[in-house]
């Protein structure tokens, strides 16, 4: 099929008609949703305030889903490292602090 | 909550300095036995110091300076003068008779713990509060319990000399270690230091004290849930050594929880002393006691024995927590960490198997004389020849872009690979089965493409986008077959098309042998997703080609050569499609509704912008007004109170 269109036709380019790519413009609204950095949020803070080292540990690993699904570094930095924060700080005083609360659970 | 380490520490330091001062003078009182403290009142000495003169006169009873002065334990110097002494009744006897002398008595101790010994009956008085921590019914472990002891040391002067007036008030915390058997001196400095007439405001002190201590300490019960055994640091020294005297304390009460009992019953694994040390059988008596009085000789024996095990610091410490951590209680860590490992390689592979295909595509339609290469001048982002023809977004879009052909301004493709670098989305899709899809976007110049609206999809899916594309829904009917009973697209496939006349056209014999024919689909069409051509899109190019093609894994790529060839053929062929003249009236006209329409939908929307504005604008200045309304009132009325002023003013004056 394709030999039927160029052979007919001898050659379809036309580089005086070349044009440079140009990225679109993406507004950060039109984004997608990060369900992952969202979910990290959650997770981080549920795990801080209520001390269950799960829904930090959730957070850590929804952190690093995001990161992995990151596709605009300046976009979604700002709401994974505040996630990660708050995943890190619920370890942190999951272990570190009054940890007798973690091991007699 | 936070200062409570800093009170721990602080107190842990003032018990651990009590127990040091109280052991150098363990050796003294284990040498007199059968002495008792008694108080020793003496006149005022002229031109001496007070102790020194104490010390003289004790002394001379003694036998040396030395002994006496490790026999007094107080000071009395500001009210009376007196002191506090540890002697044998023959002692007393011969002190009687020493020149200053005024009175020799024995020193008691009433307490308020124990209600059935507080007959007052001596004049010298030793009083004890103890504050002990609320009763933790949770939580059985008394290690975590912090004892925090007030001792207020009242010392009364005989009805004699000077009735009912405090000689001397001490007042220390906490004095942790009764049951030690430790006789420990009070500070003399502090002692001193506290003017009689400053009773009243010490004592408001010490309950002070105790009430902020008893606050703190239910504050942190009840947000702590007392979980405090295992602090590894000094504190729990200090932290047992009042469990120990805590549960003494609290062995008249109800029988101790299990745990409790097995912390202190020698369990075979707790290095805490030597089991078999005897335990002092009258609990309470031995609470009782105080450090000042003499001390039962019992306890004192068995002491020793246990003093040096409780000062073993570390290693004496980790009896009462709980037994060793088993590999369940770390359940949620193994998984959680070894969930992070899998997804962290599981990043690097699918990413890996994501480039491969997407570099596979790439070398067999985009590199040198491939399809793209002969029909498309310029192929790749960049403007270089060397720039890498594939454009990544992310770890599972990659984009490569061409332009350079007549009939159209350029060619985007997205590949849009399933997220296998993502484990949580791959898990997904194990449920949601999704493929990988690659999207061409041809951009036709403004003059190549005629009046067409046109898509072609499987049933299911032609009739989603039927209704969900604008363009579609607005020019083009569903289902469009030919008039005569011509070779038609498989049954699978559905056209939207905006007449018959433009399908039959534009699904052309060719691309029904090559694709859309019932044999070719039968192995083409498990690739192909959609196409839509239409000059009525939304957003800044009308005039669009849109091919979705599913994307095979990486081996297999050349079955999808057919389907790609179809990019091109279809450029060329909407290029030089020219409606008929009949037809071109008719979608003109459609197409000039649908603008007029479209226009009239923009006036209303600006008109409904601009009544919101006036309204807006309506309200503002209805508001400014309120405001200047209320402005004028307020003038107003403050010049009615000035003249009122004025007028009141003459008539005042």
């Amino acid at each position: 099929m394709k030999e039927t269109t160029s052979s007919s036709v001898n050659d379809p380019r036309l580089p005086s008609a070349a044009k440079p790519y140009v990225p679109p413009t993406l507004s950060p609204q039109d984004l997608p949703i990060d369900y992952a950095g969202f979910l990290a949020v959650v997770f981080g803070v549920v795990g801080v305030t209520l001390r269950y080292k799960l829904c930090s540990w959730l957070a850590i690993i929804f952190c690093a889903q995001s990161l992995a699904n990151m596709k605009n570094f300046e976009n979604d930095f700002k709401q994974l490292s505040m996630a990660f924060m708050f995943g890190v700080m619920g370890l942190v005083t999951n272990y570190l602090g009054p940890s007798r609360a973690a091991k007699q659970r | 909550m936070k200062q409570l380490p800093s009170i721990l520490i602080a107190s842990a330091l003032l018990a651990a300095s009590l127990l040091f001062s109280s052991s150098s003078s363990l050796s003294t009182s284990m040498a007199e036995e059968g002495a008792a403290v008694y108080i020793i009142f003496v006149d005022e000495p002229l031109g001496e110091e007070p102790e020194a003169f104490h010390i003289r006169t004790l002394a001379a009873v003694l036998g040396s300076e030395e002994a006496a002065r490790r026999a007094i334990l107080f000071h009395y110097t500001h009210a009376a003068s007196g002191f506090a002494a540890k002697l044998t009744p023959e002692q007393v006897e011969e002190l009687k008779k020493q020149p200053g002398v005024i009175q020799v008595m024995p020193s008691r101790t009433y307490s308020i713990d124990e209600p059935t010994s507080g007959a007052h009956q001596g004049r010298a008085g030793h009083v004890r509060f103890q504050s002990v921590p609320t009763q933790e019914t949770r939580n059985p472990n008394v290690a975590s319990r912090i004892v925090t002891s007030f001792e207020v040391l009242l010392g009364f002067c005989g009805e004699d000399t000077c009735a009912s007036t405090p000689l001397a008030l001490a007042v220390t915390r906490p004095a942790p270690i009764p049951n030690k058997a430790m006789t420990s001196r009070w500070p003399r400095s502090l002692t001193s230091a506290l003017a009689p007439r400053g009773d009243t405001l010490l004592l408001l002190l010490a309950l002070l004290f105790v009430l902020s201590l008893v606050t703190h300490e239910l504050s942190r019960h009840s947000a702590l849930a007392a979980h405090f055994e295992g602090f590894d640091s000094d504190d729990l020294d200090e932290a047992e050594d009042l469990s120990s005297s805590d549960e003494l304390l609290l062995a008249a009460s109800p029988p101790p929880p299990p745990a409790t009992s097995l912390s202190r019953s020698a369990s075979p694994e707790s290095h805490h002393g030597p089991p078999s040390a005897p335990k002092p059988s009258p609990s309470s008596d031995l609470w009782d006691e105080d450090e000042f009085e003499g001390i039962p000789i019992a306890v004192q024996s068995a002491d020793p024995a246990a003093a040096p095990a409780d000062q073993t610091p570390a290693p004496s410490l980790p009896s009462p927590s709980p037994p060793p951590p088993s590999v369940r209680s770390y359940t949620t860590e193994i998984v959680c960490i070894s969930f992070l490992i899998c997804f962290l390689i599981n990043y690097f592979t699918g990413k890996r198997e994501n480039e491969a295909i997407a570099l596979a595509w790439a070398a067999k339609f985009a590199t040198k004389d491939s399809i793209f290469d002969k029909n498309f001048s310029l192929l790749g982002t960049g403007e270089d020849k060397d720039t890498p023809l594939l454009l990544k977004e992310g770890q599972d879009v990659f984009k490569f872009y061409a332009s350079g052909r007549r009939y159209c301004q350029s060619m985007l493709a997205t590949m849009e690979m399933r997220s296998r670098h993502d484990l949580i989305s791959r898990a997904l899709d194990l449920v949601f089965p999704k493929r990988d899809v690659i999207t061409f976007e041809v951009v036709m110049n403004e003059d190549a493409m005629d009046h067409v609206v046109l898509a072609l999809a499987k049933r299911k899916m032609a009739k989603a986008m039927h209704k969900e594309e604008r363009d579609l829904e607005r020019f083009a009917t569903l289902g469009v077959t030919p008039q005569s009973g011509r070779k038609w697209v498989a049954d699978e496939v559905l056209v939207v098309a905006e007449s018959k006349e433009v399908a039959g056209d534009l699904i052309t014999e060719v691309a029904l042998d090559q694709v859309f024919g019932d044999k070719a689909f039968e192995k083409f069409g498990k690739w192909f997703i959609s196409l839509h051509f239409s000059d009525q899109h939304p957003g800044s190019h009308k005039k669009r080609l849109i091919f979705k093609f599913a994307l095979p894994d990486a081996n297999n790529m050349a079955d999808m050569s057919r389907l790609v060839a179809l990019v091109p053929y279809y450029i060329d062929l909407i290029g030089r499609y020219k409606l008929s003249s009949h037809a071109q009236s008719k979608t003109e006209a459609v197409r000039a509704k649908a603008t007029k329409e479209e226009y009239k939908e923009q006036q209303n929307l600006r008109q409904e912008a601009m009544q919101k504005k006036k309204a807006e604008k309506k309200k503002s200045l209805e508001e400014a007004e309120m405001k200047l309304t209320a402005q004028a009132i307020r003038k107003k009325e403050e010049k009615d109170r000035a003249r009122q002023l004025k007028k009141s003013m003459p008539r005042s004056n």
